[in-house]
């Protein structure tokens, strides 16, 4: 029975992992810019989701809903402070990550300072912790929670981007913005919707994350790091190849981990990522990428 | 010794430190591409020569060469492998680059120490790394004069237009690889004498984030760009340090923003200079050639 837990262990993780890919491809496929900063928007919306539940003491699940909030108007304020100069200026994709790194580092601070740089965690019985045994295999609530909620997220996103009118303008502007205009799409309020959307995303995502962990202000690198893997392996510009990137990428960390050498799971997962830049540079899934003249 | 003059003696030692480790990175930038892999060959340098003098009783400096030959190895074959890659996937590439070193690291515990880390046996003046820094950047400045700083330039402003002169792109870019390789193990070296102690985290994200926060700062159309944005975000911190335990991370994330969006040239870019200087001798009177297709932000986009 190790086997099947483990395998649950690993799709539980790695669909958080889908989770925060997607909202990190996102910004990607719509915005050209590879948001180093997108790990801190998970960071903050475990932060504020802490603060909610321990300073105002309201339940879990609207603690939840504040912290995913917070997470989609700091996504929103960033992009607005950063990135939006720059395209102004038309400045291109590597000084966008550059731009992505101030506003990652400056966050970053701002966390350690609220949180005084000490590790906290969600305070005891305001989230399920309980595990539940289906046919000799103990699965915990929160696993449950975090596979069905990235399903549903994922899904969402899915259908948002591909399925509707506002996807198709979101994706028009991140196509081409001028011919977005013409044809009547405002391309500034698309750009606030995905990142609003990306950052909500960001932000449920390091809420599960934490889940029933002590957490401190770097927790989001761990999920910008894993996030990232799972959207080169996955391909970029494709929801659901990020989704299943990031469920592989949990399912081969933790197999990895009980399997081969616990030490070794990050050297295997990146060695990965490297064999698939250079082999599938535009991930298993990922689309073709034409360049205009 | 007066505590103060401690604290800026040390501060100036990090930032000659720091500004080799930038130029490492400014080297491949010079090319077009965007590297944060210099803290992969920082760490391969350090551990290489710690390992060399305490197990091999080997002479510093004799160790430090090994170090840095091993550091350009290692930057040419990188080079080799990712050089297929577009130019953002190629940033990203040298990301996992770093992550994946952390992981040897704190797995090879005989060569490093693992996560115990390791003590740095030796203890360079600052005579010693001021000479290091000066000889680097007399090297710099040779190369920028050399066909190969030509090669660069070139193939940074449009690789398309420099392949079709007959640059070698690819060449240069392994090249510059390489050259970033044996200054990084150079400058990983000289920040681990400075140290006393190294570990798995010494060489991590945030160092890398410091130095391309370097390079930016300083820009990356001259050298000496790299060593201004050093002292700035490697050597002032640590004199700041006395006034202020934190905030010192926002400063520098929004200073880097603020050059980004304003100065995305940097600090020292001669383009600018020479326009400013034109501007000032009046119109028409200038008889410089005006560079006007390499606008500020080109080498970033």
């Amino acid at each position: 029975m190790l086997i099947i837990e483990q395998i649950i262990n690993g799709i539980s993780i790695g669909s958080i992992y889908a989770m925060f890919a997607v909202g990190f491809g996102i910004v990607f496929s719509t915005m050209q810019v590879l948001n180093l900063a997108q790990g801190v928007y998970a960071t903050f919306g475990a932060l504020f989701t802490y603060f909610a539940l321990t300073l105002i003491g309201v339940p879990f699940w609207l603690a939840a809903i504040l912290g995913v909030t917070g997470a989609a108007i700091l996504a929103v304020i960033a992009d607005q402070v950063a990135f939006e100069p720059l395209r102004r200026k038309n400045i291109g994709m590597l000084g966008a990550i550059i731009a992505s790194i101030g506003v990652w580092i400056a966050l970053e601070e701002v966390a350690s300072i609220l949180t005084d740089a000490t590790p906290i965690g969600f305070p005891s019985g305001s989230i399920p912790r309980e595990s539940i045994s289906i046919g000799g295999v103990s699965i915990l609530q929160t696993q449950v929670l975090a596979i069905s909620l990235s399903a549903i997220v994922i899904t969402a996103v899915y259908v948002l981007l591909h399925r509707s009118r506002v996807g198709a303008a979101i994706r028009a502007v991140g196509f081409d913005k001028s011919s977005a205009m013409i044809v009547g799409v405002n391309p500034r309020t698309m750009i606030v919707s995905a990142a609003l959307l990306s950052g909500a995303v960001t932000g449920l995502s390091g809420i599960l994350l934490v889940g029933g962990q002590s957490f401190n202000f770097t927790t989001g690198n761990v999920l910008l790091l894993q996030g990232f893997a799972a959207v080169v392996i996955g391909g970029y510009g494709s929801v659901l190849g990020a989704a299943l990137g990031g469920v592989l990428i949990g399912v081969v960390q933790t197999m990895s981990q009980s399997f081969i050498s616990s030490a070794f799971q990050d050297a295997i997962t990146f060695g990965l990522v490297l064999v698939v830049l250079l082999y599938f540079p535009r991930g298993l899934l990922g689309t073709t990428e034409t360049v205009r003249a | 010794m007066n505590p103060q003059t401690a604290l800026a003696l040390s501060a100036l030692s990090f930032a000659i430190a720091g500004s080799v480790l930038a130029l490492s990175t400014y080297i491949a930038l010079w090319t077009g591409l965007l590297s944060f892999g210099t803290v992969a060959f920082a760490a391969l340098g350090a551990f290489t020569t710690t390992f060399l003098i305490n197990n091999m009783d080997l002479n510093f400096w004799l160790a430090l060469l090994v170090s840095v030959i091993a550091g350009g190895i290692a930057g040419l074959i990188v080079g080799k492998v990712f050089i297929k890659l577009a130019t953002h996937w190629l940033a990203l590439a040298t990301v996992a680059l770093v992550l994946i070193a952390r992981v040897l690291v704190v797995n090879f515990p005989g060569f490093t120490g693992g996560s115990g880390g390791t003590v740095v046996p030796v203890k360079l003046s600052i005579w010693e790394l001021g000479l290091l820094l000066i000889f680097v950047c007399l090297l710099l400045s040779r190369l920028a004069q050399s066909k190969f700083g030509i090669a660069a330039t070139t193939t940074r402003e449009d690789p398309q237009v420099a392949a079709s002169l007959g640059v070698p792109v690819a060449r240069v870019r392994v090249i510059a690889f390489g050259i970033s390789g044996a200054l990084g193990a150079l400058g990983g070296v000289m920040l681990s004498t400075q140290l006393g102690y190294i570990d798995a985290d010494t060489f991590f994200i945030a160092l890398s984030v410091t130095v391309i926060a370097s390079v930016v700062l300083g820009g990356a159309y001259h050298w000496a760009g790299s060593v201004v944005g050093a002292a700035v975000f490697t050597g002032l911190p640590v004199y700041i340090s006395q006034f202020m335990t934190h905030g010192q991370f926002i400063i520098n994330g929004l200073l880097l923003l603020v050059i980004i969006v304003f100065l995305p040239g940097g600090l020292i870019d001669p383009v600018r200079w020479r326009r400013w200087r034109a501007r000032r001798a009046g119109p028409g009177k200038s008889s410089q050639p005006m560079q006007s297709s390499s606008t500020d932000a080109e080498v970033l986009s």
